[in-house]
């Protein structure tokens, strides 16, 4: 404690408000005097006395000394003074002190901008009331084929208020299940996707409504609704009145979200969510209180709880098992065993980000690789300098400057450089999470946003620039400063003082070379497995875009119709026919189709069984491809650009001859019909009990990477819909089922000539014109629906691209700067060499053979190291194996080149070398 | 030391307190001012002494030096722990243990 106040007096000492020099000085004097007073026993004269008195004490001068450095901190005190002499000396070499800026700048940026990203969605806590204890139940069932890990099912409706009673773990419970709907708008009709939760749910994430409440008082009225900011904006233009108006909710058609179709309702707006809101499943655009009638099966929901305070997760896993068990039915007991206990409760803040916890790791990873290629290009720079310091420093030592006060005064200047470094880097930083916010958006309107989301990133809607980064940046430049500070200041500091002094600053010391040799070797083997790792992403993201879809989506424009609520099935077939026949007839249309569910919309389904000639349908059954049925119409294949392999594609007269046709893939037919041709034979489809029908197949198509480029093709059967429209009327099927399986979400394809952009307005006002009540969904061209869905693996092949292109930059600028030095330092030997006749030839080759050592060096290193290293990109890469030879080559040997090239610009200089003034300049 | 001194002469100034420890050192210690007025300092730094110009006997200015109660708390706890030190190195060197 007595410590700790001597701290704090000396630090007021350094504020200057303690006892001034004079007054010490005071006290010394009196002493002085005293003790020569006292003295003159023993001496002669007064002087006599006086001189033995300052031998015996000390001179009062040091004393001063000494009680100064105790008043105050020294080191503190003389800060200002360091600070000032660093601006000084940086400013006397502006182009060092640019370059040194620039380049901590530029990784500062990098690592603040990373940082922020992964801070935001790893480390902050989910914008919720106490979302650290917000759990999401559970269970866990075996995958199909036993291997693979665990699958997870959701509870249902009834055994989540089952479970709400019988709870002691968690304080409270709500659930969640999607639901969709078509609502009239006031230009048409309009698609939302929403979910249903219990109605607690708003009160225990503790969200607070923009406009109106977010308590649903069921009892009351269940119809009613609360609307995303964006519905709220879509549909009522932001107008505030837009609480207590209506809305008439009317399934069209069943996603498979719920298993049955509700009837329509009328709901009343109730309250308006503010626009950060995102429920941490999917971004929704409404939100209904459930409603489940006794009739009804009980729908899947996802149960989100929160810990009682104080309760572990282990516990509420224990009892969720307890309850779990006790009112879900046993699991079969030809179930395959699993390694983890039947219900699991997750921590939705892990369950929300674990998808991308790896690749955060790997940016960070590589944004860290930068930094410190970066601590080791400008502590090279420093120590370059250093040698033409040399002799300022021995002057330092001479006139009584300590070790330690060298040490500080270069890292004071670190500290300086650092911190203008860490200002401008807070600025890269800011532009890179702008760049990282961009590059993570995906493109994907209506439909879409439910299955590639609107990030690649979980959470990142939260993602910004926001002042935190500045904290980031600047903890992030002083940490650095220390990094690449250090070594020169030791280096330095260890100067001797007459040998310094005596050299004309111009002499090697030999282990500074090798330091310097040293930075530049493992800067240059960094920057190698940076560009390994990019050049792995790279190749992974071409394989991907340029991998045979089976499709071609360029000039074609897509997008889902919807129908106003209660439109009868004939007046939907009627409009769809009538939509397509305008379309072909538009000006620069090539073709346009209509299928069930268009290209990347990810949901398809499979009816019955289709039997080949001479098999039996248990043959068939027992099969484990089940082919997928496509409902499409005459032009489709032809608008999405889908390769006819053998026969044709749907024509116009299918729809009403008498002999029902069919379409297949290439797998299909390989698999039926073996290398034979399938056009003209017949697939005998069996549904249901009724007899089969024959189906002829009119063409084979090749296969179709119907969902993300990265998914194997499915095997797949084309039906024309309006035969399979009239099959199932014959079948008796429902009206509802009918929508389901033959016109399900409306979609369109469109190959125009020109930019399918261009064509939207036109489109849409077709649509507008054959039916005034019809609205549009996700409106968009393919080529642009097929980037979205490689948005996550172009940001990270992005992203790293660029580390790793600026690691490569800053990497050759080391050796250049290592080896440019060398040669100047080496003026004398070189022109010696050549005075005595030695070939320019001979010179180069002298220089290159060292740089050329270091690069090669750097390189095999990092080869070796990205090696071992790659492994962690496993997951993200495509069609490539992390130690892919082409992509190793191809990145030692062009940055060999570039190294190369960095080692021969000093050497040509070398071979310029004056022997004359080379020898003149001693 | 210097606790000492203070607490056996009452309030005194630096030189004072230097030739008292001379004195009692018959000699062997012989403070230099760079080294006794940094401690003095320290000492007050800490809470332990606290000086004031006063006028000596002489009519001369002088700084003294008094001690504080946590000074004297402090020095009666370094007399137990130095009494205590040196009972175990009496009776260590004079093989009782």
């Amino acid at each position: 404690m007595h410590v700790l106040r001597e701290w704090l007096q000396r630090l007021r000492g350094t504020l200057g408000r303690s006892r001034q020099d004079q007054d010490l000085e005071e006290e010394l004097r009196f002493h002085q005097e005293l003790a020569a007073e006292e003295a003159p026993r023993q001496h002669q004269t007064p002087q006599d006395a006086a001189r033995a008195a300052r031998i015996r004490l000390g001179g009062v001068s040091q004393a001063m000394d000494a009680l100064r450095d105790q008043r105050g901190l020294p080191w503190l005190a003389d800060l200002p003074r360091d600070v000032r002499y660093a601006f000084r000396t940086l400013r006397k070499s502006p182009s060092f002190a640019t370059v040194a800026i620039l380049t901590l700048a530029l990784g500062i940026g990098a690592t603040t901008a990373i940082y922020s990203v992964v801070d935001t969605i790893l480390l902050r806590p989910l914008p919720f009331a106490d979302s650290d204890r917000l759990v999401r139940v559970v269970e866990n069932v075996a995958s199909p084929d036993g291997a693979g890990p665990p699958g997870q099912r959701d509870v249902t409706y009834q055994e989540f208020l089952e479970w709400r009673a019988r709870t002691r773990t968690l304080a409270d419970a709500f659930a969640v299940s999607m639901r969709e709907t078509v609502v009239r708008t006031h230009d048409g009709a309009a698609r939302l996707w929403g979910a249903n939760v219990s109605p607690n749910t708003f009160m225990m994430l503790g969200t607070r409504p923009l406009l109106g409440t977010l308590a649903f008082s069921v009892d009351t009225d269940p119809n009613v609704v609360v609307l995303s900011f964006d519905t709220w904006q879509r549909l009522f233009h932001s107008a505030r009145d837009a609480v207590g108006a209506t809305l008439e909710f009317r399934a069209d058609f069943n996603a498979s979200f719920t298993p049955e179709l509700e009837p329509p309702r009328l709901m009343t707006v109730i309250g308006v969510l503010p626009a950060a809101f995102e429920l941490p499943i999917d971004p929704m655009d409404f939100y209904t209180p459930f409603v489940v009638s006794a009739s009804q099966r009980s729908p899947h929901v996802t149960l989100i709880g929160r810990l009682r305070e104080g309760m572990s997760r282990t516990a509420a896993l224990d009892e969720a098992n307890v309850i779990g068990n006790a009112i879900r039915p046993p699991r079969p007991a030809n179930a395959a065993a699993m390694s983890v206990p039947r219900f699991d409760v997750q921590s939705l803040k892990e369950q929300t980000v674990a998808p991308l916890q790896g690749a955060l790791r790997v940016l960070l990873a590589a944004v860290a690789a930068v930094l410190l290629i970066v601590c080791a290009n400008v502590a090279n720079l420093l120590l370059a300098r250093g040698t033409t310091r040399r002799r300022e420093i021995g002057l330092r030592f001479a006139i009584g400057a300590s070790r330690g006060h060298v040490v500080r005064q270069i890292l004071t200047e670190c500290l300086v450089l650092a911190l203008a470094g860490g200002m401008l880097g807070a600025l890269v930083g800011a532009g890179g999470v702008t760049l990282v916010k961009h590059l993570t958006s995906v493109d994907a309107p209506g439909i879409f946003r439910l299955g590639f989301g609107t990030s690649v990133l979980p959470r990142g809607n939260e993602v910004g620039v926001d002042l935190r980064m500045f904290g980031i940046a600047f903890a992030i430049a002083a940490i650095t400063s220390l990094a690449f500070g250090v070594l020169p200041a030791i280096h330095l500091s260890q100067t001797r003082s007459l040998q310094a002094l005596g050299s004309r600053g111009g002499g090697t010391v030999r282990g500074e070379s090798r330091i310097r040799a040293a930075l530049a070797v493992a800067q240059l083997a960094m920057a190698t497995v940076l560009l390994v790792g990019a050049g792995l992403l790279i190749h992974s993201f071409v394989k991907l875009t340029t991998i045979e879809r089976g499709y071609d989506p360029a000039n074609v424009l897509a997008f889902q119709l919807v129908f106003p609520p209660n439109y009868p099935l004939t007046r939907k077939t009627d409009t769809i026919e009538a939509i397509l026949a305008r379309l072909r007839a538009m000006p620069g249309v090539e073709s346009a189709g209509f299928t069930r569910a268009g290209l990347l919309i990810g949901e398809a389904i499979t009816v019955g069984t289709f039997v080949p000639p001479g098999r039996t349908v248990d043959d068939i059954r027992a099969d484990p491809m089940r082919p997928l049925i496509r409902p499409v119409s005459p032009g489709y294949l032809t608008a999405v650009g889908v390769r006819v392999l053998d026969g044709r594609e749907f024509e116009a007269i299918d729809a009403t001859a008498s002999m029902r046709v069919i379409v297949i893939s290439r797998t299909v037919a390989r698999r039926y019909f073996g290398a034979a041709s399938p056009v003209g034979q017949v697939l005998d489809w069996h549904v249901g009990n009724g007899p089969a029908t024959p189906m002829r197949v009119i063409g084979v198509i090749e296969d179709v990477r119907n969902e993300t480029p990265d998914q194997e093709p499915n095997p797949e059967i084309f039906l024309h819909y309006r035969q399979l429209l009239s099959l199932q009327q014959r079948w008796g099927d429902s009206t509802q089922r009918q929508e389901q399986m033959s016109i399900g979400f409306l979609s369109f394809a469109i190959r125009t000539r020109g930019n399918p952009a261009s064509a939207a307005h036109r489109v849409a006002g077709i649509v507008r014109s054959v039916d005034a009540n019809a609205g549009i969904d996700a409106m968009i061209p393919m080529a642009r629906l097929v980037a979205s869905s490689v948005a996550g693996p172009r940001f990270y092949a992005v992203l790293l691209a660029v580390f790793a292109g600026v690691a490569g930059m800053l990497a050759a600028i080391g050796v250049y700067g290592v080896l440019a030095y060398a040669v100047i330092q080496r003026t004398r030997e070189i022109g010696i060499r050549m005075a005595l006749g030695a070939q320019r030839a001979q010179v180069l080759v002298n220089v290159l053979r060292d740089g050329i050592l270091l690069a090669a060096t750097g390189i095999v290193l990092g080869v070796a190291a990205a090696a071992a290293a790659t492994r962690v990109l496993r997951t993200m890469l495509f069609g490539v194996t992390p130690l892919d030879p082409l992509t190793f080559g191809a990145v030692s040997v062009a940055f060999g080149c570039v190294a190369m090239l960095a080692c021969y610009v000093p050497a040509r200089r070398a071979t310029r070398v004056d022997p004359m003034v080379a020898l003149r300049s001693e | 030391m210097v606790l000492q001194t203070l607490n056996s002469l009452g309030p005194q100034h630096g030189y004072a307190i230097a030739a008292r420890l001379g004195q009692v050192s018959g000699g062997a210690l012989q403070l230099n001012m760079g080294t006794l007025y940094p401690a003095l300092m320290r000492l007050e730094q800490r809470g332990l002494l606290r000086g004031n110009w006063a006028i000596t006997d002489n009519n001369r200015r002088a700084r003294f030096y008094a001690l504080t109660a946590a000074g004297r708390r402090e020095l009666a706890k370094e007399r137990q722990a130095w009494d205590r030190m040196a009972a175990i190195i009496h009776a260590l060197l004079r093989g009782e243990i």
